[in-house]
């Protein structure tokens, strides 16, 4: 290497080591290095929203996979459907070809039942997909409950985790979804995080105040009268519309739902409150 | 500048620009049609920005990187260095040019991106406005600085081993950058390895050069104290990247 050469590059070597060593020191010292990596920025966007709805499938078959055959949904017609409306079985005949070759692609001839460690392994993946698409998507109100499913219910689960980690999920997932001002689905969210907020409380009577309760109540009712604000908002701009009617009577059995388990809440925490009850739990 | 006009004109005429600019100028207003934004309006203006400023990435790491990998592999392999060495230009020089040349198409990307933003994206409010001008237009500057020593570096570790090799080197480091050193953070148990520390601390953390989350949560322009640190980070990386080239770039296939 000639001398110019050698010169240009010492320069530059020297003033762009000093230079990176001194950004990244201030840098790393203002604690700006810290970050949750985000690729492309999917999650908690409207392309994430999408994706945790499109991983609702494969969660599905990963989950019925462990419960039956290789099959999505019902095992007696292997459509992937919902079950809304009760499933009437189809005959072969009545399939079409796409159909039928799905059928004998997926159909599971394995006699032999799977094995505990096999279950455990499907479930593991069902549970990482879910909180896969829980943080593309915290608003997500299948994808939420599902994964707080699979967090408190042991049977479901396969890692056991804290009581107050699970809370610590919902309250989150609550200020998230309160977070939104135009859809007023994450809303309803909130409210079934709300709901399950206070089924632990009751599950844990001993850690919880009549008070706390009545707290996370009043989150609650706020969720609802929220969500009533937006879809009132919605249904006048016309926004309503762009909901298939699917998603539409989704968005009402899960209301109605929440409203139910709100109302027996209210009892619960009634009945919790009444004397004979505090001078039991003491 | 017979080298850049060459190569330019190479680039032009093999059209490949087009699908970057239309992934990134077009794209994002058909994709957002498959994006919630389709039941929410409310969501149509985030996913557009996220989707330019994501597109942008990715052309620039998959088209632009290799392109100018291409270009620097075709440049030693072919004879054309060496011939444009008897013609008095130096190697350095050489893989000035060539940057250039790449650089040219690429440059538009972050523009094109920026300006969908400002205008198609834009809060409705005036001082977010402003704000979310200013954002953008920082953005542009980060991310061609951090863009424009990778090209570089695709072009020189190329001609020495290959195209794939540089490809792979200037995506693979970009990604890093961008999303790996986050996630070594998060795997590594940093505190207890001083090595593990030392290597997290010392990479290049390009995500401060990735706007979208600082776009989707409207967190407003990055304070202007403290954008020439990020600057001065950058062109130190950029200078290190730039010597690292020209010591590993060379004109002739066979040393």
């Amino acid at each position: 290497m000639n001398l110019p050469n050698l010169t240009i590059n010492s320069a530059l070597a020297v003033s762009g080591i000093a230079l990176w060593s001194y950004g990244s020191a201030r840098l790393a010292d203002g604690g700006d290095f810290n970050f949750r990596p985000n690729p492309l920025g999917l999650k908690m966007s409207p392309y994430g929203q999408v994706i945790a709805i499109a991983a609702q499938g494969g969660i599905s078959s990963d989950f019925h996979g462990e419960e039956s055959s290789g099959a999505t949904g019902c095992p007696d017609c292997k459509s992937g459907h919902s079950h809304g409306n009760g499933c009437e079985p189809t005959g072969t005949s009545k399939l079409g070809w796409i159909d039928r070759l799905d059928q004998v692609a997926s159909e599971r001839t394995n006699p032999r039942p799977r094995s505990k460690a096999h279950s455990l392994y499907l479930r593991r993946q069902a549970e990482d997909k879910l909180r896969i698409a829980y943080e593309l998507d915290p608003s997500n109100y299948a994808n939420y409950n599902s994964y707080h499913l699979f967090l408190t219910e042991p049977q479901i689960g396969t890692r056991p985790v804290a009581n107050h980690q699970v809370l610590a999920l919902a309250k989150s997932t609550v200020r998230y979804c309160l977070a939104e001002n135009s859809d007023p689905r994450p809303a309803l969210t909130a409210a079934a995080a709300c709901c399950n907020i206070l089924q632990l409380m009751f599950m844990n009577r001993q850690d919880h105040t009549i008070e706390e309760m009545r707290e996370q109540l009043e989150v609650l009712d706020f969720s609802l009268a929220r969500h009533h604000q937006l879809s009132r908002a919605w249904l006048e701009s016309g926004a309503y519309d762009n909901l298939s009617p699917a998603r539409q009577d989704e968005l009402l059995d899960r209301l109605s739902f929440c409203t139910k388990i709100r109302d027996t809440s209210e009892t619960t925490i009634q009945r919790l409150s009444s004397p004979d009850q505090a001078s039991l739990s003491r | 500048m017979r080298l850049y006009r060459l190569t330019a004109a190479t680039l032009l005429r093999r059209k490949s620009w087009v699908i970057c600019g239309f992934a990134v100028g077009v794209l994002p207003f058909l994709l957002q049609q498959i994006s919630s934004a389709s039941e929410n309006p409310a969501l149509m203006k985030p996913a557009i920005a996220q989707a330019t400023w994501a597109l942008a990435l990715l052309s620039s790491i998959f088209w632009g990187f290799f392109t100018a990998a291409k270009q620097g592999e075709s440049n030693a392999r072919s004879g054309m260095g060496e011939y444009f060495l008897t013609t008095g230009l130096s190697a350095g020089r050489q893989l000035f040019e060539m940057w250039l040349a790449v650089f040219t198409y690429l440059a538009p990307l972050p523009l094109i991106a920026a300006g969908i933003c400002i205008f198609a994206a834009s809060p409705s409010l005036a001082d977010e406005r402003s704000m979310w001008i200013a954002t953008n237009l920082q953005y542009c500057l980060l991310f061609m600085l951090v863009m424009a020593p990778l090209v570089a570096l695709a072009t020189a570790v190329a001609s020495r081993f290959g195209s794939i090799t540089g490809f792979l080197a200037s995506s693979a480091l970009a990604i890093y950058g961008l999303y790996g050193v986050g996630y070594l953070k998060l795997l590594a148990n940093l505190e207890d390895s001083a090595l593990l520390k030392w290597i997290w601390t010392s990479s290049p953390h390009y995500h401060f050069a990735d706007p979208t989350e600082r776009l989707r949560y409207k967190l407003g322009a990055i304070a202007w104290d403290k954008f020439p640190l990020l600057l001065a980070y950058f062109g130190g990386i950029m200078l290190v990247h730039t010597v690292i080239s020209r010591l590993i770039f060379r004109v002739r296939a066979t040393a």
